[in-house]
């Protein structure tokens, strides 16, 4: 065999290699999520003082998620903003619990397939306020964090926070059960 | 990869990455060919397989992390379309080490293995579209309309959370 077709072979294994092993681990990933019960997906949320969300989240925005016109809107005070929401390791923690949410809302899209639109919902929720951690990270590493993180950790709360309530709301539309244990976590 | 990011953006970077690859597979091949017509047709077929086995995996990946279900029939149909284009490569690489013609013995035996995967494919397909799907559950009206209030809010969301990443 000369050594072109050889390192064409060898390139050829590589890449089925990889292949065959990506495919494996998303299919494996696949028939873990569509497994789990919902217990399992619940004790995975990490417990969270939903009081301090919405005081922090409602300081900014109302209950639909429109901003408040009002005069008393932004009027918490950055060092507030950092004791409600635990500094950024509490961000990271609801930067965690976002992607419980959409298992959660997958959860009840594979009953209902045309709730599909809420797990988009919060995908795109999830998105933002992981935009919003990842800039207080690089502020972090700058050492700019003291000055960046009202405004951004703000935004990632009221992310947070309309992802649960729009969880809530698809839980209360469709009757579930859970419903009540969602609230009280929630 | 996470559930959070952008599938758009991550489909058009996993496209790039795959007519990268399977170029470069199609670079390192050199068919024992009698034409430079034939090599090319066969460096084609290589491309072609490689490039479908690649999209395929990618869509997989992509449409798992975004959490959309994975065992409707539509989905028995790309896993079957799937396994084919993995197969297709390992026969495309047998064409371009062993070469093209139907007096070459590998050849006549990659082409029956070729009719053996269809065959199997098919029959997968014809079991698997014979099942009914998992019954879905339908919603009241009211459900519906919030539903399409929600996805029309999730469109335009969607294009400005776009433009701010892209700044």
């Amino acid at each position: 065999m000369n050594t072109p077709n050889l390192y064409f072979l060898g390139a050829v294994g590589v890449f089925v290699g990889v292949l065959l092993l990506v495919a494996g681990y998303y299919y494996l990933q696949s028939r873990r999520q569509s497994a789990a019960s919902w217990e399992d997906l619940f004790a995975k949320l990490t417990w969270i003082d939903r009081n301090k969300i919405a005081e922090v989240a409602l300081d900014l925005v109302d209950e639909s998620g429109g901003h408040k016109l009002t005069d008393d809107a932004a009027s918490l005070e950055p060092s507030q903003i950092w004791t409600l929401t635990g500094g950024l390791d509490g961000l990271e923690v609801l930067e965690r619990n976002s992607e419980v949410l959409i298992d959660l809302a997958f959860y009840v899209q594979q009953s209902y397939p045309e709730a599909l639109v809420i797990a988009e919902r919060l995908r795109k929720d999830a998105t933002e306020l992981k935009w919003h951690v990842g800039r207080l990270r690089g502020a972090a590493r700058n050492g700019n964090l003291q000055v960046s993180f009202p405004f951004y950790a703000q935004r990632a709360v009221v992310s947070y926070y309309l992802m649960t309530r729009r969880l809530l709301t698809l839980y209360e539309a469709g009757n579930f059960s859970m419903l009540a244990d969602l609230q009280r976590a929630l | 990869m996470c559930g959070g990011n952008d599938v758009q953006n991550n489909f058009l970077w996993l496209l790039s990455l795959s007519v990268c690859v399977a170029s470069g597979l199609t670079w390192l091949a050199s068919p024992p060919a009698r034409t430079w017509m034939q090599a090319f047709a066969t460096k084609g077929n290589l491309f072609a397989a490689a490039l479908q086995s690649e999209l395929f995996v990618a869509m997989m990946a992509l449409s798992i992390s975004a959490r959309l279900p994975w065992k409707t029939h539509v989905a028995k149909i790309a896993q079957a379309l799937g396994a084919y284009s993995l197969l297709g490569v390992l026969i495309e690489t047998g064409h371009s080490y062993f070469g093209v013609g139907r007096e070459l013995p590998a050849f006549i035996v990659l082409s029956h293995v070729r009719m053996a995967a269809y065959l199997a494919c098919v029959t997968y397909w014809i079991i698997n579209l014979w099942r009914d799907e998992r019954p879905a559950r339908r919603m009241t009206p009211q459900m519906r309309e919030n539903m399409f209030t929600l996805q029309t809010l999730v469109e335009y969301d969607l294009q400005n959370l776009r433009s701010r990443k892209s700044q």
